[in-house]
């Protein structure tokens, strides 16, 4: 059976983003402006405001962003600590060793702008290769 | 921006289950992958196909993939699904490799739009002078 990991075009950097994704956190939380306890409160209001029902506490806190320890931070709770932290790196760690960035509105439409410019230029080839090919035909 | 990390939660088992069931490799096999990755960087705790049942099961609550293994999972399943729920909980998608390229195209277009406006409104600063 073929292993799906050869089939997989990687920019090849390690999968095992603990270390860089606990300096991430530990940065995010540092960024914050926020004290630890004025952050692990904003956390737990975000939680009881989303039905979630998690408690997180200082010791909790200071284990995921300490490297040192074995503590992750749970998948599904990097969202709310990007969200009060207003730091993307976190999740940027993540994707990351997949070879990917996170791209926002902004990047969608230089996207989109980027596309239709290369449509364009396309679209102007041919333009110019139909009117040389027409004009050798006179 | 509102977030709703049990949707996320959710979301993300179901990108696990569907991941697994998507990969050539049976759970054990993963299983096997992820720990050899794991004991491989010194990760500690080893992940068993019961471990890998309970992230993949929306209806678990007390489970979810640690955050340090999915970039391992989604290597290893070759699904991109876990990593764009992620990304998607806080309103981003995905940029690849073309991706990032296009929007440093996107950029350099306005940019030079700019840069365009800005000498013709210097070039007339000028005539008047």
């Amino acid at each position: 059976m073929a292993d799906p990991r050869a089939q997989m075009p990687l920019p090849w950097q390690s999968v095992d983003v603990r270390l860089p994704l606990k300096l991430a956190l530990r940065r995010a939380l540092k960024n914050s402006g926020l004290s630890r306890e004025q952050f692990m409160d904003a956390f737990n209001e975000e939680m009881d405001d989303s039905g979630i029902d998690y408690k997180l506490t200082l010791s909790t806190l200071e284990k995921w962003v300490a490297p040192s320890a074995g503590n992750m931070i749970p998948s599904y709770l990097v969202t709310p600590f990007c969200k009060i932290s207003k730091s993307t790196e976190p999740l940027s760690v993540q994707l990351a060793p997949l070879g990917y960035a996170p791209a926002g509105p902004r990047e969608l439409e230089l996207i989109r702008l980027a596309e239709a410019k290369l449509r364009a230029k396309e679209a102007a080839r041919i333009v110019r290769e139909t009117e040389s090919a027409l004009e050798r035909m006179k | 921006m509102s977030i709703d990390p049990g949707q996320t939660k959710k979301e993300l088992s179901e990108a696990v289950a569907a991941a697994m069931k998507g990969s050539d490799l049976n759970r054990s096999q993963i299983a096997d992958h992820l720990n050899e990755e794991i004991v491989a960087s010194g990760a500690g705790k080893r992940v068993s196909v019961a471990m890998l049942n309970k992230y993949a099961s929306p209806s678990d609550d007390t489970h979810s993939m640690p955050s340090h293994i999915i970039p391992a999972f989604c290597e290893i399943t070759g699904s991109q699904e876990p990593l764009k729920v992620l990304a998607s909980a806080l309103g981003f998608s995905l940029a690849g490799p073309r991706e990032r390229e296009l929007t440093r195209l996107g950029q350099a277009q306005v940019d030079a739009k700019r840069a365009a406006r800005a000498k013709r409104m210097a070039e007339a600063a000028l005539e008047e002078m």
